[in-house]
């Protein structure tokens, strides 16, 4: 498949209204049809606040500057059908009266023009499709009786109701441990490689980056300081923030701190 | 030989939540010596902070012992109890909620030194100054509000108010976890750095298991409630033995080797 742009962003800049300093500064990148792009970076870098801007979901009063423009598409997508949203905390983007069933739902009913019936057996294919047990018997629970891991598996179910061809994916797995960590890891490169998606995956781990995405962008400070293929990140960085983020690192053969005795 | 700082023995406590028990610690027994970091790794509620809130007794358990100090750590009641409590100190995960939201910087210092008459009210704010650079901050940060600091900021005031007691057991719940990579880096550098100066022990709680074993001596490993496997922290990765902790040795990301 021949490599098709997807978005095109130029020059773009974000001051939100209450503060002074710019959160996002002359911004320009593209991204692929079907890539897989992260976004790293420190808290306060720009790269969520980047993500919120190209979905149209900045909050009110918030200044915008530069050009978005979306190739390959009749009109820009809308966030929730065309493009689609998982945030951190899947306890605060999950109603907590509403049942699962509901909240899968209703992205079908808005979107895809299903009856509620249909859309609650869509509801139960999807949560099927994130590998939550029972699918038949959650569609009737509240998400405080999951776990957090299963919130955000039922999360990305609402997420992916209407059938996006973009998932954006902001800090996903920040709130829950390792091990449902690299499941959710494991469960976002599976769905995105089977309905073809495009991924924009912020984090601001390094190593998770790579293993999920094929282009790293890292932000410092409201800029892109660097654009580049994973591989090539990793090997050769050049940007002082990611050289910061790979030396920030810690994996099971990081020398333990109790031996750096003088 | 001289008995453990810390010795917990068969540690019971049920929640009971909306009709469901939940057994969060089976039997839980840990020791910690006097300068050692224990780290207690496992996965979400597998019951690690309910074991930090029973030794610092935040709740009591429904069943066991704690020694602490050479002596039974949960009869003691009034002023002793008050008094020993200056030497076990707990850092929290949220270092917002953590604090008073009004407080400033020197206030919440300040606080365990007049409680436990550390330092006389002119030595006070002399005595956080010296907390707040011992933590790498600056000590022009003692009037400002709480509420003002960066996370990694509010961290290192929680570490300045916990070493303000003195403490030989400082117990640190999740207290790296919400802060960026870079800065969880510099802030366990700093606990290894004050724990070298002061000899004081540390239990080290965390689901991240790289970020335990870079600070730990031995590391306990907990699921459902009870501990699976104990061992010397580079033993227990290199080899773990328990179904949990083999999890948890896969789930580390790692950097692909370029």
């Amino acid at each position: 498949m021949a490599e098709q742009p997807l978005l095109r962003v130029d020059h773009l800049g974000v001051r939100y209204a209450a503060s002074h300093a710019a959160a996002l500064e002359d911004v320009s990148l593209s991204l692929m049809k079907g890539e897989r792009l992260a976004l790293i970076g420190e808290s306060g870098s720009g790269k969520s606040t980047f993500a919120r801007a190209i979905a149209h979901l900045l909050p009110p009063g918030a200044a915008r500057s530069g050009d978005i423009t979306w190739l390959a598409l009749e009109a820009p997508p809308e966030a929730g059908r065309d493009l689609a949203f998982v945030l951190q905390d899947p306890s605060a983007s999950l109603d907590p009266v509403m049942t699962i069933g509901e909240q899968v739902a209703e992205g079908a009913v808005a979107h895809l023009g299903l009856s509620w019936g249909e859309a609650y057996a869509h509801a139960a294919t999807l949560l099927a499709r994130v590998q939550l047990p029972e699918p038949e018997h959650l569609l009737k629970a509240y998400p405080h009786q999951l776990s957090g891991g299963q919130r955000q598996r039922v999360a990305i179910a609402a997420a992916l109701a209407a059938g996006p061809s973009i998932l954006i994916a902001d800090e996903v797995t920040s709130a829950l441990d390792r091990i449902v960590e690299a499941e959710i890891v494991a469960l976002l490169d599976g769905l995105v490689r089977d309905e073809a998606m495009t991924l924009i995956f912020i984090t601001h781990d390094i190593a998770l980056a790579a293993k999920l995405a094929d282009r790293i962008s890292v932000f410092a400070d409201g800029r892109l300081v660097e654009d580049a293929p994973a591989a090539q990140l990793l090997a050769r960085p050049q940007a002082e923030a990611t050289q910061r983020l790979l030396s920030a690192h810690m994996d099971l053969s990081t020398p333990s701190l109790l031996r750096e005795v003088p | 030989m001289r008995e453990p700082l810390l010795i917990a023995k068969d540690l019971c406590r049920t929640w009971s939540t909306q009709g469901r028990r939940v057994e969060a610690l089976r039997h839980v027994s840990v020791s910690v010596e006097a300068g050692e970091t224990l780290g207690l790794v496992g996965p979400s509620g597998c019951g690690k902070s309910t074991l930090a809130r029973v030794l610092t007794r935040l709740v009591p358990p429904d069943a066991g012992t704690i020694r602490f100090r050479d002596a039974d750590w949960l009869s003691l009641s009034g002023h002793r109890l008050r008094a020993e409590r200056r030497f076990m100190q707990m850092v929290f995960q949220d270092p917002v909620g953590a604090f008073n939201p009004r407080a400033t910087v020197s206030g919440a210092i300040a606080d365990p030194l007049r409680v436990h008459e550390l330092a006389g009210s002119k030595d006070q704010l002399l005595r956080v100054g010296e907390l707040l650079e011992r933590v790498g901050l600056s000590p022009d940060l003692a009037s400002r509000p709480i509420r003002d600091l960066s996370g990694g900021q509010r961290q290192r005031v929680a570490l300045a108010r916990a070493i303000a007691c003195q403490p030989q057991l400082l117990i640190l719940d999740e207290a790296v976890s919400a802060l960026d990579l870079a800065v969880r880096r510099t802030i366990l550098e700093l606990l290894v750095d004050l724990q070298r100066e002061t000899g004081m022990a540390m239990i080290f709680i965390a689901h991240d298991l790289a970020a335990v074993k870079a600070v730990s001596h031995r590391i306990a490993v907990m699921e459902a409630g009870e501990i699976v496997e104990t061992g010397p922290a580079e033993t227990l990765v290199a080899a773990p033995q328990s179904v949990t902790a083999r999890a948890l040795v896969a789930a580390v990301p790692r950097l692909p080797s370029v």
